[in-house]
């Protein structure tokens, strides 16, 4: 072993020490690593469904630019129009309102789902992706959203009234979960049932060949007449996800930052503590002639290696509570990312260093010859 | 050839109200190979004493040398590095590093020396063998008596090859037979390695280890100081 070793090894913290500080960040990085996987459940809903293949462009009403907060509607003569727009493939109506779910039989007031009127079983607009079961196949079949179904207590085959009118449970999709409210999937001809408009249509979804650009068939379709508005699939996407997370971004923004800061802030009083414990062992060092570098070297390695330790920790930790919450409370949608861990971690770490600062200053208060005190 | 030299030296401890005047005047001359005891009362300034000749403290006033080099005028690191290959330290409680091995406290001091990591594993290796605790090389401190760990102290203090050892009560936690042993070996050790011993200590049991005796009262230096 170097001397460095040597160094870094003499200040090394109780293993006690070890165990408590690196949980302690790990917490830490858990409740950050779960508020990124809970923004971006909340995101995850809309974006699946809007961003959804075979939706290369969104044609809304003028004024209208996101699913989740839009009013005005299309003639449904609309879609036969743009489907002669050259490079258009196909082009179908999507349907928007919200419709009171609830058992039969059941006095509860029911859940208020999105019900999204498409041409079942395989238009555009879909559920984009089944978690049990099959899309509906008739006017009388409804997706519900696998947290909807859950809620409900009801599972394919079983029979749910949407604005007190019977549906069969067809299948129940993931990733349709927007947290305040669910997706409910019905054919566009079962709209009528429902009491939504005959005659006009929320939407217009197109689909492209391969050589038309979205981006310009989306600014043709403006142009082509005033009360439409086109917009590309990763447009739309973002228009989606800015409407959702609007009111949840500034809080995570916060709660991490509390996190980062709780981190600092023990990192801080770990190198602190790492100083006023090892007070006897340094003055030691010092005194048998080592340069001062190398203890505050040594102190900063370990307790880097106690950071990295809780990050391991608290990242593997956060990707079980994720995937396994997923299944026991499916209304908690969390979309864990591993990638996540790659921003987290390193910030962690970086924070840590910067808070070791101030405290590994400290290390200028100790005086070699406390070395001769027992 | 003088391994220390003090010359006039005056240092005071402490701050403000608390200050006391720890070292006045005191002129001390240690040739190598030579072992000098420290006397005096508690409070009388020993610690100071081997701190200052240590360069652990710089002296207020006054001069001192270290293997003919003076300390006057250096730096911190200067110092740092001088007391890094010429001095050896003997802390009182022995004062290892407990989560070292006694082999690795011995690597670390040579390492900071400047010793190879070759050189300094074989002479730790030969070190604990003339202490008699080669069996215990990879045990660490809490694991040893008190002896064992002052003799491990000395062999740390020993293991560089340093032109001063400066050892502080080496005998103040042992009963009569470790100190005896504690004390035979640094002697004869230091004495082979021609290096200058300064033993501060007010235990009469080390007397016959030494070659001069001198006494250390409120800072002052009575007698034993050498030919200044
Ligand atoms: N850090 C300090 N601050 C203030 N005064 C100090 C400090 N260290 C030592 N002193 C004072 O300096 C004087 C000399 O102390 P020193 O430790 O050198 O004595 P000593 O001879 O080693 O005593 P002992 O035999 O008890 O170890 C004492 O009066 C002591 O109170
Ligand atoms: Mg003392």
């Amino acid at each position: 072993m170097t001397s460095h070793d040597l160094v870094r090894r003499s200040l090394s913290a109780r293993p006690s020490r070890v165990v408590a500080s690196s949980a302690g960040i790990a917490g830490c990085v858990l409740l950050v690593l779960l508020l990124f996987s809970v923004s971006r459940g909340i995101t995850t809903g809309v974006s699946s469904f809007v961003g959804q293949d075979g939706a290369d462009v969104w044609v809304a009403p003028r004024g209208s630019d996101n699913l989740i907060r839009n009013s005005g509607l299309l003639p449904s003569s609309a879609a036969a129009r743009l489907a002669t727009l050259p490079g258009v493939l196909r082009a179908e109506p999507v349907l928007r309102g919200f419709v009171s779910v609830s058992r039969p039989r059941d006095p509860g007031p029911g859940l208020n789902l999105l019900a999204i009127g498409y041409r079942a079983p395989s238009g555009l607009g879909g559920p984009p992706l089944m978690d049990r079961g099959r899309s509906p196949a008739n006017p009388h079949e409804v997706v519900l959203d696998r947290a909807a179904a859950w809620r409900l207590g009801v599972v394919p085959t079983d029979t749910v009234l949407l604005n007190d009118v019977p549906f069969m449970v067809s299948g129940v999709s993931d990733r349709t979960n927007l947290i305040a409210t669910q997706f409910a999937f019905v054919s566009e001809s079962a709209a009528p049932r429902l009491g939504i408009l005959p005659g006009a249509v929320s939407f217009i979804v197109l689909e492209v060949d391969g050589d038309t650009a979205p981006e310009t068939l989306a600014r043709s379709v403006s142009e082509l007449d005033s009360a439409f508005v086109g917009m590309s699939r990763s447009r739309f996407v973002a228009n989606n996800v800015r409407e959702v997370a609007a009111g949840f971004r500034p809080m995570q923004s916060l709660l991490s930052l509390v996190g980062f800061l709780i981190a600092a802030i023990f990192v801080g009083l770990l190198v602190h503590s790492a100083v006023e414990d090892r007070h006897r062992e340094i003055s030691i060092l010092l005194a048998i002639g080592t340069p001062a570098f190398l203890a505050a070297r040594g102190i900063l390695l370990n307790v880097f290696a106690m950071v990295l330790a809780g990050c391991l920790l608290g990242s593997g930790v956060a990707l079980i509570i994720a995937r396994s919450l997923r299944y026991w409370i499916p209304t908690l949608e969390l979309a864990p990312r591993f990638a996540d861990t790659g921003f987290v971690i390193p910030s962690f770490l970086m924070v840590g260093m910067i808070a070791a600062i101030v405290p590994l200053l400290r290390l200028r208060n100790v005086d070699p010859v406390d070395a001769f005190r027992p | 050839m003088n391994a220390l030299v003090l010359d006039q030296v005056c240092k005071s401890r402490g701050s403000g109200a608390q200050r006391v005047a720890a070292l006045r005047d005191v002129s001390l001359r240690i040739r190598r190979g030579e072992l000098v005891m420290l006397e005096g009362p508690s409070g009388s300034g020993k610690t100071t004493l081997l701190a200052v000749a240590g360069s652990l403290l710089t002296a207020d006033s006054g001069s001192v040398e270290l293997g003919g080099e003076s300390l006057c005028g250096r730096s911190s690191s200067e110092r740092r590095r001088l007391r890094a290959s010429c001095v050896g330290f003997v802390f009182q409680h022995a004062n290892l590093l407990t989560s070292l091995s006694v082999r690795q406290n011995l690597l670390l001091r040579s390492q900071l020396a400047g010793v190879s990591r070759a050189e300094a594993a074989r002479s730790a290796d030969e070190l604990l063998e003339r202490l008699g605790i080669e069996k215990l090389a990879d045990r660490f401190p809490d694991a040893l008596s008190g002896g064992e760990e002052m003799r491990a102290a000395v062999a740390r203090a020993l293991v560089h090859r340093p032109i001063l050892v400066l050892a502080d009560e080496p005998s103040a936690s042992l009963d009569g037979d470790s100190a005896l042993s504690v004390a035979d070996a640094l002697s004869r050790i230091a004495r082979e390695r021609n290096a200058a011993v300064l033993v501060a200590t007010h235990d009469a049991r080390l007397t016959p280890y030494s070659d001069r005796r001198a006494g250390l009262l409120d800072g002052m230096l009575r007698n034993g100081g050498g030919n200044v």
